[in-house]
């Protein structure tokens, strides 16, 4: 509970008098202007459980006190009752559109102006007490969903290790996915806002592509580590890894947000469709595709790319560049080739840091 | 003399001002501080000066606090040409207006003295 009451009057008979009124219950502090005023609300402000306040004072009125706690954001704290002879609605309305709790006119009351300070002050008082746990416990939440996040991504990593440990070639794959999956969708969320997609979207989004490959671990070897071209067959049983990734993702339950849950499922399941409904495993076409896996679709093909692998060299950035827009790895939408050709130094230098 | 003399004098009501301020002991004791209060004298000599501000705020001060302390006459006297003055310079001749203050500060002055 602040104690303190702060009178703030240029004329000193004003102020002895609501000093008597008030000093049985507060420590009054007294401002003899308004200069005065600013000051000790600078060094005192949040012990100051009321503030009564003349309107009419030299240099510094009653008004530029009130300007200066509004600035302050202190109006919110301190209830501030006005003591004014000035009998004008003008100025009273003035004072409460300016946030004033109380309005009192002279000729005052003794025992009526020691309750309205106290009503103020004591409602003040609860409010800011409710603030103040709100916002601790604002910041517990906040703490909490970090906390969860954070467990939420390390599970991904977890899972994603294991993938990559199986898949022996692609160590760094997972890592430059997700740079250039978070590199597409921070410029689908600036430039194309008819997605709507948010920064933790976003963030949710790059953690969930670690796992767009989790099916392989069901992939026999010989297939997933055969170094030439596969046959029918066996590609056959390789694009059978996102509906064995998304299947394994769907049986992880309970353990992770849900958010990230769907996101992965979607990724993993969706990143071989094509725009034009010609890709794998469900033939969806066009907004059918979810926009996570339509992301990762294209960080996902130009990454192998720009890559080396055990059936391919790689290509030039330039190679990489013309050939996906060109239509040469597979149809994308058309804003996603457009958000890809404007974030396409972004892609280079993520691609040339590898290693 | 009485408070209740006082206020026959003054022009003001004892009922009212008791009713408000509870006590004759404390209303004793801002009459007393009243003394010590300069607003009419500055007043004065801004209204010579024409600070028409400074005036207006000291004719402000001396109508908060003659309406408070149940002073009646002083207060409808003070109110009167503190309005005068509220936009600068008077558009008429506020002489009268000011003697009739100064009447009335001059009887609650004098009148204090004698409590």
């Amino acid at each position: 509970m602040r104690s303190k009451v702060m009178v703030v009057d240029d004329m000193p008979i004003n102020c002895d008098i609501l000093e008597e009124i008030l000093e049985d219950e507060y420590e009054v502090i007294i401002a003899g202007g308004g200069r005065e005023a600013l000051e000790v609300l600078t060094q005192k402000h949040d012990e100051i459980g009321a503030l009564l306040l003349d309107l009419m004072m030299p240099e510094v009125d009653g008004f530029a006190v009130l300007e200066f706690m509004k600035k302050n954001g202190w109006m919110d704290k301190v209830p501030v009752i006005i003591i004014s002879g000035e009998n004008t609605v003008e100025a009273e309305r003035r004072c409460f559109d300016m946030g004033v709790s109380d309005f009192i006119q002279k000729p005052f009351d003794n025992s009526l102006v020691r309750r309205r300070v106290s009503n103020v002050a004591d409602l003040f008082s609860y409010k800011n007490k409710l603030e103040e746990r709100v916002a601790k416990q604002t910041e517990i939440l906040r703490k909490q969903a970090a906390k969860l996040q954070k467990s939420n991504t390390e599970l991904i990593d977890i899972l994603a290790t294991v993938v990559e440990g199986r898949n022996m070639e692609s160590g760094l794959h997972v890592k430059r996915v997700k740079g250039f999956t978070r590199i597409l969708a921070m410029r689908l969320l600036k430039d194309f806002p008819e997605y709507g997609l948010t920064e933790a979207q976003v963030e949710v989004i790059a953690a969930a592509s670690a796992l767009h490959d989790v099916g392989k671990i069901a992939i026999p070897d010989h297939i997933l580590l055969k170094p030439g071209k596969l046959t029918d067959e066996e590609f056959a049983c390789m694009k059978t890894h996102t509906t064995r990734g998304s299947e394994i993702l769907s049986e992880i339950k309970g353990v992770w947000d849900e958010s990230y849950s769907k996101m992965s499922y979607e990724i993993c399941r969706h990143h071989h469709e094509r725009y034009d409904g010609r890709g794998y495993p469900d033939g969806l076409a066009g907004e059918d595709i979810p926009l996570s896996a339509q992301i990762v679709g294209v960080a996902d093909v130009y990454d192998a790319l720009v890559t080396e692998r055990c059936y391919k060299k790689p290509f030039s950035t330039e190679e990489a560049f013309n050939m996906i827009t060109g239509g040469k790895c597979g149809t994308f939408s058309p804003k996603l080739m457009e958000a890809f050709t404007r974030a396409r130094s972004d892609f280079e230098e993520l691609a040339r840091s590898r290693e | 003399m009485s408070i209740k003399d006082f206020y026959d004098a003054v022009g003001g009501s004892y009922d009212e001002i008791m009713r408000r301020l509870l006590s004759e002991e404390r209303v004793k004791k801002y009459l007393g501080k009243f003394l010590n209060d300069k607003s009419f004298e500055q007043m004065t000599e801004e209204i010579a000066q024409k600070k028409w501000e400074d005036a207006f705020r000291d004719a402000h001060n001396l109508k908060g606090i003659s309406v408070n302390l149940g002073l009646q006459s002083l207060f409808e006297s003070s109110s009167e040409l503190c309005e005068s003055m509220r936009n600068g310079e008077p558009s008429v001749d506020i002489q009268p207006m000011y003697d009739r203050v100064k009447t009335d500060y001059e009887t609650v002055v004098s009148s204090i003295g004698q409590l």
